[in-house]
């Protein structure tokens, strides 16, 4: 006995002092996030958490300022021809990547080929646009050119998702993006241990060219330190404790985030989120329209949205969210779904449903944000009409995956889901409904003339109209059926001792100008 | 006392053997297509890449063979991939594993120390109200659901009080998991020490003790207590397996970033891989450990060895 | 004259006879005064928890039938959820679930485990050397283990938490069936049967079962606690019930992040658990210090 003592003594010890180790330091920055990303590779995923922190590592071609217009960054200039099929940027010189070597056209070209590559393009390379080639003008000079004008690209330029990735990690191999990553940007990749946190270290050699921050070259502090903390009250407490810079408090939580002397809390408004209903139209009973709309019928976003979030978010009638051009609260709403169970019955009803013969089907969404609490209440909701919903909750990289699963096959019970996507231009309809769609889901000619007007249309009056056609569209067909916006990682608590943290438009936070106390 | 070791060695290699079969097959119980189910999380892999994968895994052909591929890549070391982020099995699971080996170890300790002293003394001053409190104290305490003691102490003493940390790495966190854990094990172990002691306390030999003059703590400290050991080690094996199961719900409820924990996120991520690994990881401990304590015991025991 | 002397006596010796075993039981209830108590209290438990759904004062599933988060008051006798969904309502009928649950895992357990631990320990031989290596391997797995593995692969629900359950017992209960059937097939009377010939059926179920029972009885007790612990314990973890649920160990759940503002969340369903686990615990020890007490005329 005394001996398995000693040993299992021995044994704790040694493991005490092997884990004990203080491992942050002073220099750093310590952020907490709900997840994970799934990717250091911007071409592989669409998840906000992922955005995030690309945006740290890499830089795009162009930027937004405070009011969201758009300005220069990598590129110091642009110009679009006359008949808006050339687009032309003149990169800025003396850029480097973070393995030492030049930023020029060649990587502005890597990053294009590496999107449209036919083996394994990007997850969002329809966002570039109709491109037809591109080309260096020497180093510091490269050419788009279009099959057609499209407006959206210039702001596309400003986004993560058109990262700027240097050539040089092409010889990384299958490292990148799991391992590796090379970029521009104000922070260098150290480490990512998956499902636990991300390590990024100052680029002491980076200029500021265009982001939104007062400092003008590496950022103040030595380190950002992304940590992965699921439960929210973990967050919360290591808030409080100063363990933590920078978190996403738990919803129930925020009036203790804004009651402490020591915690500020910061709401980002105009994330572009949209938080909508999509379903899987392969099979019965969602191709059926009707089917669709009775779900529609059969919630009430309002009383949901009250109970499951008390006020921190807002109903969202638009396929596009507020703070998006084609946002119109009045016209949404004359052409949405009130509350009304009956009609539900009744549309049900005529597929053959009723409250003793009931419709089973699978309701899904992402972890996080309150949102499993949501379609608890929609599925008590649905039940009233006679419609059964089992609730699946998984993460983001998950769910995306399940969607266009779903969308491919053609037995089971119907399924559907609760979506959120965050965009600054209602080119995001395109992506998301103009064949072949995101999730391989619902398209139909119609809809894709309707689609390709609203990339052609250069009048910006014009092309508000075409814009509520497709909304119009979008939301009597019930494929898109908005319910509301923020919809995720648009709280955070900051430790007072935390100053410098700047937002540019649409949720990306930006460190250059931290500094902790 | 060869005989008795390598009977118990033998059952302990069925048992492992045993395992690899069920956990390879395990993954035929999965309702619908497990690889389509398995990489529904992985964003980019398409219908050519599918059928490669279901190769790779065998499962396109033959019982016999998909197991003789699970059991060569195993004894490489090689556990499979996770689905999600696509590591290596068996280098994740040491990651976490020696965190729930301190977590077990540390609970299995103080319940000893708890349970051991509760059934010591009640045993001592068996029938009189100290006996009758502790007894029925061990009644409530194997009927505590140990989640909801998890939950009540994170929510008294680390979110209400903030005497711990809601989660986290070191000695401070690992506190109340360890209680948690130990308090329920407490009560069983309790209880058997209680019992074992009352018929060494009955036994001839400790009447001889005190004819012979010894004082009452020389009595108890070396003979009573020396012999009540042994039957104490018997039992540790299963209850050292109990805990590791206990083990899995407590870090969940306290973040403790332990093998437990990953399981609970691999079931809900369909990691089968990982699901897999971790039955096999877990398995092994409680076997390796079951082992150990019958050959502990059998060294103390002369009368196994002499059979 | 024989006739008369006969017919009163008769008539009286049946009702003397029925009054005698009256008197018998209510000495026996009132010695065992706390197993009867327990009996009752069970009794009326169940009966409650069968009839739920009629006499509670809300649908359990229906959202925003009081103000959010409130704790006890006339109203809401246990308060009500995030949801606004009222609590009393929702323990009662959850009783039932948990109820079910136990009573169902434990009869998986039990039939399996039994038939096994009668083969084994009757037809020795080979067929028992390999039937209880059987339930070595699969008792080493840890039932958590097995009940884990099982809802990982056959899906998070309510139901196959009670087949996992009840499959990760079954080692338990073989192993005691075993033991007794041991015990049993020792004893004269077994050895009696076979020397007038009887078949296998017949002593298995005619001689062996009955005698066996009574300790299956008092491990079926202890079991269903088990079960019931395991049961909400998979629940909590989302493994079990499903939402909307009112399954105990689901509300323990919800209740992590409602600490502060609503901690009768938190007290509630947990002591719930505890009292129909501690009832059961009770009736065990109660049913195996009569056993005890039976087999070997002395307390213990």
């Amino acid at each position: 006995m005394k001996a398995i003592k000693t040993i299992l003594i021995t044994l704790a010890c040694i493991t005490t002092v092997a884990t004990s180790a203080k491992v942050f330091s002073a220099d750093d920055i310590i952020w907490a996030r709900y997840g994970d990303i799934d990717t250091l590779d911007p071409h592989r995923s669409t998840s906000t958490l992922s955005m995030q922190v690309w945006n740290q590592i890499y830089e795009p071609l162009l930027a937004r300022d405070s009011e969201g217009n758009i300005g220069p960054n990598l590129a110091k200039s642009y110009s679009v021809s006359g008949d808006g099929l050339t687009v032309s940027f003149a990169l800025n010189d003396n850029i480097k990547c973070h393995d030492g070597s030049e930023f020029t056209s060649k990587d502005v070209i890597f990053t294009y080929e590496r999107a449209f590559s036919t083996s394994n393009p990007s997850n969002t390379k329809s966002a570039w646009g109709p491109i037809k080639d591109v080309k260096a003008n020497g180093e510091l000079a490269v050419e788009f050119t279009f099959n057609t004008p499209f407006g959206a690209f210039i702001p596309f330029m400003a986004d993560p998702f058109a990262s700027m990735i240097c050539d040089s990690n092409e010889k990384l191999g299958k490292s990148y993006g799991t391992t590796a990553a090379v970029g521009t940007g104000a922070w260098k990749l150290d480490n990512w241990v998956k499902g636990d946190k991300i390590e990024l270290s100052r680029n002491d050699s980076y200029i500021n060219l265009g982001r939104l921050a007062d400092n003008k070259g590496a950022p103040k502090m030595k380190r950002l330190i992304i940590k992965v903390m699921p439960e929210g009250q973990a967050r919360l407490a290591a808030l409080q404790t100063g363990e933590v810079h920078i978190a996403e408090p738990p919803l129930e939580s925020v009036d203790t985030v804004k009651s402490n002397p020591k915690l500020d809390l910061f709401m980002a408004d105009n994330t572009g989120q949209d938080v909508f209903f999509e379903f899987a139209i392969s099979r019965p009973p969602f191709n059926d329209v009707r089917a669709r709309q009775a779900v529609a019928y059969a919630i009430d976003p309002d009383m949901a949205l009250d109970i499951v979030f008390e006020g921190l978010v807002t109903r969202e009638y638009c396929t596009v969210a507020q703070g998006v051009m084609g946002n119109d609260p009045d016209f949404c709403k004359s052409v949405g779904y009130k509350y009304n169970p009956e009609k539900a019955k009744e549309l049900l009803a005529e597929l053959g449903y009723s409250v003793s013969k009931r419709l089973e089907v699978n309701m899904m969404t992402w972890t996080g944000g309150n949102r499993e609490k949501l379609l608890q209440v929609f599925q008590s909701q649905l039940k009233q009409v006679g419609i059964d919903a089992k609730i699946e909750v998984m993460d983001i990289g998950s769910l995306n995956a399940r969607v266009k699963q779903e969308n491919n096959i053609t037995e089971g019970p119907g399924s559907f889901d609760l979506m959120g996507w965050s965009w600054y231009d209602p080119d995001i309809l395109y992506q998301l409904w103009h064949s072949p769609g995101a999730y391989e889901g619902y398209n139909t000619p119609e809809l894709d003339v309707l689609l390709d007007k609203t990339r052609s249309t250069t009048d910006p009056k014009k092309r508000l109209a075409v814009v509520q056609q497709v909304q119009k569209y979008l939301i009597e067909q019930a494929v898109h059926v908005p319910l509301y916006t923020p919809g995720w990682m648009w709280l955070y608590g900051i430790n007072k001792n935390t100053t410098g943290l700047k937002f540019e438009p649409f949720n990306q936070p930006i460190f250059l100008d931290v500094t902790i106390k | 006392m060869t005989n008795y070791l390598v009977n118990r060695l033998f059952g302990a290699l069925l048992t492992v053997w045993v395992t690899t079969l069920a956990v390879c097959f395990l993954i035929h119980l999965v309702p619908g297509d497990p690889v389509q189910i398995m990489y529904a999380q992985s964003a980019t892999t398409t219908p050519e890449q599918l059928d490669l994968i279901r190769h790779n895994l065998g499962l396109d052909r033959s019982i016999i063979h998909q197991y003789v591929i699970y059991m060569s890549n195993l004894l490489q070391g090689d556990f499979g991939t996770t689905i999600r982020g696509q590591q290596k099995v068996l280098d994740l699971i040491l990651l976490r594993l020696p965190y729930t080996l301190w977590l077990t170890i540390t609970a299995l300790i103080i319940s000893l120390i708890i349970g051991g002293v509760a059934g010591f003394f009640a045993a001592y001053k068996q029938g009189q109200w100290l006996d009758r409190l502790l007894m029925s104290s061990t009644i409530i305490g194997i009927s505590i659901p140990p989640f909801w003691l998890g939950l009540m102490l994170l929510a008294f003493f680390s979110v209400n009080l903030g005497w711990f940390p809601v989660a986290g790495d070191g000695w401070l966190s690992l506190i109340l998991p360890a209680t948690t854990l130990a308090a329920c094990q407490a009560a069983t172990i309790g209880r058997i020490v209680r019992s074992t002691m009352i018929d060494i306390f009955d036994q001839d030999y400790i009447r001889t003790a005190y004819a012979k003059g010894l004082s009452k703590p020389r009595v108890l400290g070396r003979h009573a207590l020396r012999s009540g050991m042994v039957p104490i080690i018997s039992i540790l094996g299963m209850q050292f397996a109990y805990m590791m199961g206990g083990a899995i719900v407590v870090e969940y409820i306290f973040s403790w970033n332990g093998l437990g924990r990953l399981a609970i996120q691999a079931i809900f991520q369909r990691d089968y891989p990982l699901i897999q690994g971790f039955i096999l990881t877990f398995s092994f401990i409680v076997v390796l450990v079951s082992v150990l304590m019958d050959v502990l015991y059998a060294v103390l025991d002369p009368r196994i060895s002499r059979k | 004259m024989a006739n008369e002397l006969h017919e009163p006596q008769n008539t009286n010796s049946y009702f003397w006879a029925a009054l005698g075993v009256l008197d018998s039981t209510i000495k026996w209830l009132v010695k065992r005064r706390f197993l009867f108590f327990l009996g009752l209290l069970t009794t009326i438990l169940v009966a409650l928890s069968l009839s739920a759904n009629h006499w509670v004062p809300f649908d359990p599933e229906q959202m925003a039938a009081g103000p959010r988060l409130k704790p006890p008051s006339s109203s809401h006798w246990f308060g009500t959820d995030e949801f606004g969904r009222d609590i009393f309502s929702r323990i009662m009928v959850g009783m039932r679930l948990t109820l079910q649950v136990g009573f169902v895992s434990v009869c998986i357990s039990l039939s399996i485990g039994m038939t096994v631990g009668l083969v084994a320990g009757y037809f020795g031989g080979w067929l028992e050397r390999l039937l209880m290596r059987a339930m070595d391997v699969l008792f080493s797995f840890t039932e958590i283990l097995i009940a884990l593995a099982l809802v990982a692969v056959l899906g998070p629900s309510l139901e196959n938490a009670m087949i996992a359950i009840g499959i990760a017992a079954v080692p338990f209960y073989a192993r005691v069936c075993y033991g007794a059937v041991l015990v049993e097939r020792n004893k004269p009377y077994t050895e009696a049967a076979i020397s007038i010939g009887a078949g296998h059926a017949r002593i298995i179920f005619y001689h062996l079962l009955p005698n066996v029972l009574p300790t299956m009885i008092v491990v079926s007790t202890i079991g269903l606690s088990n079960a019931i612990l395991a049961a909400s314990g998979l629940s909590y973890l989302g493994l079990g019930a499903q939402p909307p649920s009112p399954e105990w160990g689901a509300m323990l759940a919800a209740s992590k992040n409602y600490f502060q503002r609503a901690p009768s969340l938190l007290f509630i369903p947990g002591l719930s658990i505890m009292t129909i686990v501690l009832i059961f615990n009770l009736l065990g020890d109660q049913l195996r210090q009569m056993l005890d007490y039976n087999d070997q005329g002395k307390h213990s």
